[in-house]
């Protein structure tokens, strides 16, 4: 008897909760599919360019190394050695690194660090954000057989 | 109107604002890829009020958490800000709808709604600050972490909604003052 | 795996025989095509400030990455061709400009040289690079020293006045060439400038060095105005736009193993009084205007077609036919219409290349 009783209560749980169920589903669903959505927009072949941007308060920084060559945005597929920059973001400075296919804010004196913590980024369409001094890091992927002649 | 009644409800949104707030700034020091991202922990006391109190009242909750808990945490009126109070209130009025409009769900639901909007408001939010679709590239995981702690949230209300002794003293908040403008 | 084929067709063993040899069979070809290759490694290079401009290269090879190779080239050929420093040691083109004396340079510089005057004949004279002074006074005249400073139509006057003498000076250069000694002379008072072939002739040089190394799948961009194609992982054809020229929608081209240069003028331009001046210095007039905006170049040699993308571009669709079925490249010529670009003509065979949609 406490067997089917037992029973009845677990059907009539489950029935009262089942449109909460189809929501999860639905919304987990929705949210796998932009998922698997990034997924496959960040394949990137070897010999497509890895390029990433830096901007401060949404326009392109000026970053010059020192022979005063500009170096925003960065190939990052050509680099060969790690090299440290340090910018000047909204608020405080910061020194972003770079080095073969990879891009990292190095240090910050930013209150959150949540720029530091991101850590090195060697994927297209996963940004570094630093929202406390307004710099944004944006990686794209070049497909190297398109061109542009101009 | 009875004044035990009226002292007995401000004490109990009081206790449900601290409680809200406390949640607010423990999930503050969780961190995230962006700032300002929260985890939406402090949605299982909004709901709650939302079912003893109607709509004005967890509203202000809602909204008088995220000011203080900015204040206090520091980040008053920064980009953490507006995505903590765009989310509140989107995911408030979303969970309102399902707990008093759409009677299919229950709390769980209105739970899971509530948290995953919240996290869809502040994407979308960062999405406005930084004016690139970059942002979006941590909406699954902040999605999928809602998802659980709505789950889990819903839960935990579903219980609390059942507790025979809640039920008496909220029902006392409200009972005497009606007997009481007869 | 010769055992393969010495399976005896026993009842009990036939099935577990025929199993193993369908797995061997779908594997043998798969072993035997992994023996023989030897992986294709894909690297890139970038060199910043080359040419007052950059040249980057994607290739594939299967040994090491030979980028620094061609950085080093780069560097020098940069050096040796640069008209306002001089080099630390030997000669190059700011010391020849200022010389009249036979001069020994590297054969680097000497082929680039024989190689300018050589187009120069080639294209009857709409490529000069014996303008060098007539180039830098329309680019102090118009371009100055400040940015977004608009020249006056007095300036452009005064300028102009200057311009028969330095015509005249450049129409009566010649240079004499020693093959044995590497040597060069300059027989007159102009200047050379080679800034409108030498994208294109690194482009061609960087293309022998990829073949030294047995690489066949490239792509080298110099500048953006010269770009040198092999071959594409997938075997497909690359896909190249040309930009600011919209024609029915994208200006863009299917295409692979071959070169393009595009000659434009809509990046650096000033509409003054309804003419238009620009940074190409026209050799048979001596002024920086060009009926024509813009032409695209597809053809086999880097170095010619980027002089050629120029030629074409002053001289028109006549000239531009006629030299496109002489010297065997495909042009596409563009004129200016209120600001768009207006489509001129092209050969045939550029039009079959045309990306459909």
């Amino acid at each position: 008897m406490a067997d089917v009783e037992k029973k009845e209560k677990t059907k009539k749980f489950f029935l009262r909760h089942i449109w909460d169920f189809v929501l999860l589903v639905a919304l987990s669903l929705g949210t796998a599919s932009v998922f698997i959505a990034r997924s496959i927009n960040e394949q990137r072949k070897e010999e497509d360019a890895l390029v990433a941007t830096v901007y401060k308060n949404n326009q392109k920084m000026e970053i010059k190394d020192e022979h005063g060559k500009s170096v925003n945005p960065f190939v990052l597929s050509t680099i060969n050695d790690e090299k440290h920059f340090t910018i000047e973001g909204s608020k405080t400075d910061l020194v972003i690194a770079v080095k073969h296919n990879s891009i990292c804010v190095y240090s910050s004196n930013c209150p959150g660090q949540e720029c530091v913590h991101e850590g090195w980024v060697s994927h297209p369409n996963h940004p570094i954000i630093c929202a406390y001094n307004e710099i944004f890091i944006e990686i794209i992927s070049h497909s190297w057989e398109e061109i542009i002649v101009g | 109107m009875d004044t035990k009644a009226r002292i007995k409800k401000l004490t109990m949104v009081a206790i449900l604002l601290a409680m809200a707030l406390v949640l607010s700034i423990v999930e503050s020091f969780i961190p995230f890829g962006i700032p300002g991202v929260k985890l939406g922990l402090a949605n299982l006391i909004i709901l709650l009020s939302i079912y003893y109190f109607g709509f004005w009242i967890p509203l202000a909750i809602d909204i008088l958490r995220v000011f203080i808990a900015s204040i206090v945490t520091g980040t008053f009126l920064g980009m953490g800000f507006v995505m903590s109070i765009s989310g509140a209130i989107a995911s408030f009025l979303l969970m309102y709808v399902f707990v008093r409009w759409i009677k299919c769900f229950t709390s769980v639901g209105a739970s899971i709604i509530g948290a995953y909007v919240h996290a869809l408001a502040q994407i979308l939010i960062g999405v406005l600050y930084m004016n690139s679709w970059g942002i979006f590239y941590y909406f699954p995981v902040m999605a999928l972490v809602a998802l659980i702690t709505g789950t889990v949230n819903g839960i935990i209300v579903e219980v609390l909604l059942n507790n025979s002794y809640l039920n008496k003293v909220v029902a006392s908040t409200k009972k005497q003052a009606e007997t009481s403008s007869n | 795996m010769p055992f393969l084929f010495l399976v005896d067709d026993f009842d009990r063993s036939y099935d577990k025989n025929m199993k193993l040899k369908k797995t061997l069979i779908i594997l043998l070809p798969l072993i035997l095509s992994s023996c023989g290759n030897e992986e294709v490694k894909y690297y890139q290079g970038f060199d910043y400030g080359i040419f007052h401009s950059f040249v980057s290269w994607t290739y594939g090879a299967k040994g090491e990455d030979f980028s620094n190779e061609i950085t080093s080239y780069l560097e020098r050929l940069d050096d040796l061709s640069d008209p306002y420093y001089p080099m630390a040691g030997e000669a190059n083109l700011f010391s020849l400009n200022e010389s009249s004396d036979w001069v020994a340079v590297d054969p680097v510089l000497y082929d680039l040289l024989k190689t300018a005057t050589d187009l120069k004949e080639k294209t009857e004279g709409y490529f000069d690079p014996y303008i060098g002074k007539l180039t830098k006074l329309w680019k102090n005249t118009l371009f100055g020293e400040e940015e977004d400073i608009f020249p006056t139509q007095e300036e452009i006057d005064e300028a102009a006045t200057k311009v028969p003498e330095l015509l005249e000076e450049a129409n009566s250069f010649s240079l004499s060439f020693d093959e044995e000694n590497k040597k060069v002379k300059r027989n007159g008072t102009a200047h050379i400038d080679l800034g409108g072939l030498v994208k294109g002739y690194a482009v061609e040089q960087i293309e022998k060095i990829m073949s030294a190394h047995g690489s066949t799948i490239y792509n080298i961009n110099g500048g953006q105005s010269s770009v040198g194609l092999g071959n594409t992982k997938s075997g497909k054809p690359f896909t190249v736009s040309v930009m600011y020229s919209k024609v029915e929608g994208e200006n863009t081209f299917k295409f692979k193993e071959k070169d393009t240069s595009g000659s434009g003028v809509y990046e650096q331009q000033y509409r003054l009084n309804g003419k238009i001046y620009n940074h190409i210095v026209n050799p048979k007039t001596g002024m920086p205007l060009s009926d024509y905006s813009m032409a695209f170049l597809v053809g086999d040699d880097s170095s010619v077609i980027d002089a050629f993308a120029t030629a074409c571009m002053l001289a028109g669709p006549d000239k531009a036919n006629e030299w496109s079925k002489k010297y065997d490249f495909y042009y596409s010529l563009y004129k200016d219409k209120d600001g768009y670009t207006d489509f001129v003509s092209e050969s045939s065979e550029l039009t079959a290349m045309r990306a459909n949609g």
